[in-house]
């Protein structure tokens, strides 16, 4: 008889491979989903990862984050006070995305300008950059001691531009550093420099002038900085002397800082250019320190301003000094003798005006809380005084996380996206320019926050302000003298 | 088995791959789409290296301390991009108010003076050029950029003209050294007669040099072999990166940088112009092609003749740590956290990423 069904053997056979089979199935479509989605959480990280980088780097292109060209976000723009107690000219900071037709332009003009120098430098030896003020209609042409801040470097054959110090010399005073008193001087009196600076400098003072020749009636130039003949072209008509002053460079750097702040005077004064000047009205000691000379009275009566802070002084002795090196503890004047370089390999070199170990970085202000924008100290100032050389590093980590800048990325992202925060700190440091950016995330699988960090090379805060277009908006390049180009915050009036 | 029940078991195995199979393909599809997402990355990151590259190209060849080698052994004194040779007084009015003509040193000129091909004026409006030929400052129109038949820039570095550097990995650069760490290293051996002695017999580091040179060879065929190298691009290295620059001002540049195979052609136009069609089998579409795949980004820079030099140390990111590259300066023995060292290159004052192709590039 033919049968039909299974048996108990076949049928406890059949359901136990189909069991396995079953169970290997299941198994391997729930591996495939959970593979599924590890790999959906790993694609939608790497998604985020990679778009926290592109933003990351187009930050660091483009600024946005400090001022937003197409949108009314520009807290960066316009003044700020400086603090001094007081109004008037030369009281307030132009913020760094400021246009240049809208800085304050310098007291020059109006009452003389700070101290009583003017240019006596002779136009057929140093060529005056003439600049054409829209506000009398075009019509006047100033000149260098008069417009004040110039954003355009000087060409390097201007020598002004020139380094004038001698690298090879063993010390580090005038010879090292160069004697910029000759090129920069604001004084009209006949002696540069008097006081401690002849401890340091080996009393230069007593010296003739090179030719030896004392001309009746004729000024002799002393001081530590030595006699001036050498520079005046009248000598060969009758070896007369004469006090030059030269205002150009002592104009541009102070000016400079008091238009753009410490990152504006790195990255907007001629690369060649040394950090001091001589003369000036009054000693001026604005933060701490003890006042000398008449910069109490200066202040009092108004006559003079504390134009940067408490690293600068104008004075006759030289200056524009820039906190460096103390290399006795007990001749602290030797500070003023370590020309510190934008870049510490530049070390006495007179280049630049940056502190070596100075920093500094924009800052966008904060309330109490370090969170929410605050215009009363949207400041765009310098840091240098939490790492200066004897301090330590973790003052300038402080300072640095200090002004960071925080962004929510992806306000708009699918939900199973995790948030996206990017932190940016810009500086500089040890003279070099930094952008360092955060892009931080939770990872999705194990809950812990990840973080990618960009140090990518990138636009300059120079190059930032010729991106903008004056009035807003991008600004359009095309090619020099192209008509089509548009005129962006730093083309001049 | 019945029929029936194999056709049973036949679709559910069926079904099953097909699940499999299908969260297998998504699975490989996304990996690809990953994978082409991250190679678009690669090549944002790699182009935005190249800025590097152009910077570092024209700091490179800014020529500042040194130029060509004169007839006499000598070489030329040279002051980078802005040559300050020229123009710094007016001779006219100097020699009107002297009864002179200056000296050249009162006017602070060195032997060669301002260039020919410099067009400085003077305030008097004199020229300055003594007839000297300056590649730097050349205006004659000697490339053809765009294909029709007429040159329209000045060969390199002349403002206006343009170079092109692909990237890729030479075979043996010039100049190559080994990697042997310690080319005399001390004896050990007290059988050796050399043992403790602290010889410096090889230099140090040891030159690289390609196969059949040896050192029975002469010098000056050592010389060349290392001095030239061998520059043919490695296998694979090709078609990666490119860095264009474009001198638009006495030290203003466009540095475009590529991630791609267009070895920095702007165009096929170029291409023709410059007749590299070759390089692309001579067939448009391909070069349009890669260019589409490319990633381009514009920047301009200017070179300041700062003469700054690298700091010593390096900056840990993370931790904020700087850390002293030997012992604190580049020479090892100034101990300062400072270094007296003066580069050769300039600075690079400013830089500015363009949002769009700029005109000329």
């Amino acid at each position: 008889m033919r049968r039909c069904g299974f048996t108990l053997i076949e049928l406890i056979i059949a359901m136990a491979l189909g069991i396995a089979v079953l169970f290997v199935a299941t198994a391997a479509v729930r591996m495939a989903m959970q593979t599924m989605q590890a790999a959906n959480r790993l694609s939608v990280q790497n998604q985020v990862m990679r778009t926290g980088f592109l933003l990351a780097n187009e930050e660091i292109d483009f600024w946005t984050g400090f001022d937003e060209p197409v949108a009314s976000s520009q807290p960066l723009r316009g003044t700020v006070d400086r603090g001094l107690g007081r109004t008037g000219p030369d009281t307030t900071y132009a913020l760094p995305f400021t246009e240049l037709t809208a800085i304050p332009p310098p007291n020059e003009l109006a009452s003389g300008g700070r101290g009583f120098a003017v240019d006596s430098i002779d136009p057929l030896v140093y060529r005056e950059t003439v600049f054409r003020d829209t506000a009398h209609g075009g019509s006047l042409l100033l000149k260098d001691r008069q417009r004040g801040f110039d954003q355009r470097p000087y060409q390097a054959n201007d020598p002004r531009r020139w380094y004038r110090g001698q690298i090879m010399e063993p010390d580090s005073g005038e010879r090292k550093c160069g004697r910029y008193g000759l090129v920069s001087n604001r004084h009209l009196g006949p002696v540069l420099g008097f006081g401690d600076d002849h401890r340091a400098l080996g009393n230069f003072s007593q010296r003739v002038p090179r030719d030896g020749h004392k001309a009746p009636g004729v000024q002799i130039l002393t001081g530590p900085y030595g006699p001036y003949g050498g520079l005046d072209w009248d000598l060969g008509s009758g070896g007369a002397l004469k006090a030059r002053t030269f205002t150009w460079y002592e104009n541009q750097t102070v000016y400079a800082f008091e238009a753009l702040g410490t990152y504006g005077m790195f990255d907007y004064l001629p690369s060649n250019h040394w950090y001091r000047s001589y003369g000036g009205s009054g000693y001026i000691e604005a933060n701490g320190g003890t006042p000398e000379g008449d910069y109490a009275t200066g202040i009092a009566s108004g006559t003079i301003a504390p134009v940067v802070d408490r690293y600068v002084r104008i004075d006759e002795r030289p200056d524009l000094r820039f906190r460096g090196f103390i290399t006795n503890a007990n001749e602290p004047w030797y500070v003023e003798y370590q020309s510190l370089g934008r870049d510490p390999s530049t070390f006495a070199t007179s280049f630049g005006s940056v502190a070596l170990n100075d920093w500094f970085a924009f800052q966008i202000g904060k309330d109490a809380n370090g969170t929410a924008y605050s215009q009363s100290s949207m400041i765009w100032r310098s840091h240098r005084s939490l790492a200066g050389p004897e301090r330590h590093w973790f003052e300038y980590v402080g300072g640095l996380r200090e002004t960071t800048w925080v962004r929510n990325l992806l306000a708009d992202r699918p939900s199973e996206w995790p948030a996206l925060r990017m932190e940016l700190q810009r500086g500089v440091l040890r003279g070099r320019q930094f952008n360092l950016a955060r892009v931080r995330w939770t990872d999705l699988q194990s809950n812990e926050e990840q973080e990618v960090v960009v140090t990518s090379l990138g636009t300059s805060f120079r190059g930032a302000r010729q991106q903008r277009a004056r009035g807003g908006g991008w600004a359009a390049w095309y090619a020099p003298g192209d008509s089509r180009n548009s005129p962006h915050l730093d083309t001049p009036p | 088995m019945t029929t029936a029940r194999s056709g049973v078991l036949l679709i559910i195995v069926a079904a099953l791959a097909a699940i499999l199979a299908t969260l297998g393909l998504t699975f490989l599809s996304m990996a690809r789409n990953e994978g082409d997402e991250l190679a678009w990355a690669a090549r944002y990151t790699q182009a935005r290296i190249m800025l590097h590259a152009g910077c570092a190209y024209v700091q490179e060849t800014a020529r500042i301390g040194w130029d060509r080698q004169l007839g006499d052994g000598s070489n030329e004194e040279a002051y980078g991009w802005v040559d300050v040779r020229g123009g710094i007084r007016d001779r006219a009015a100097f020699a009107s108010r002297m009864g002179r003509a200056p000296t050249a040193a009162e006017e602070g000129r060195f032997p060669i003076g301002p260039r020919s091909n410099q067009d400085l004026v003077t305030e008097s409006g004199a020229s300055g050029a003594d007839g000297i030929y300056d590649a730097m400052y050349a205006t004659t129109l000697a490339v053809d950029g765009n294909g029709d038949g007429i040159a329209d820039r000045p060969l390199w570095p002349a403002i206006g003209s343009v170079v092109r550097c692909p990237m890729q990995r030479l075979e043996r650069p010039p100049f190559a050294i080994t990697q042997t760490v310690a080319p005399n290293a001390i004896a050990n051996d007290p059988s050796d007669p050399a043992f403790g002695l602290p010889l410096l017999i090889k230099p140090d580091p040891e030159p690289l040099f390609g196969p059949g040179v040896t050192a029975a060879s002469t010098a000056s065929a050592r010389w060349l072999d290392w001095s030239r190298g061998d520059v043919r691009p490695r296998a694979g290295a090709e078609g990666q990166a490119w860095v264009r620059i474009h001198r638009d001002g006495p030290a203003t540049f466009v540095i475009t940088c590529g991630a791609g195979a267009s070895e920095g052609f702007r165009d096929w136009d170029e291409v023709r112009g410059l007749g590299e069609q070759a390089l692309f089998q001579s067939n448009q579409d391909i070069f349009d092609q890669i260019v589409a795949d490319e990633i381009r980004l514009w920047y301009r820079i200017e070179w300041s003749p700062a003469i700054a030099g690298n700091p010593p140390v390096t900056i840990d990111w993370r931790t904020l740590q700087l850390n002293p590259q030997g012992g604190g300066s580049a020479d090892n023995v100034n101990q300062q956290p400072w270094a007296r060292v003066v580069n050769q290159g300039g600075t690079i004052q400013w830089i500015q990423r363009l949002r769009a192709a700029p005109a000329v590039w």
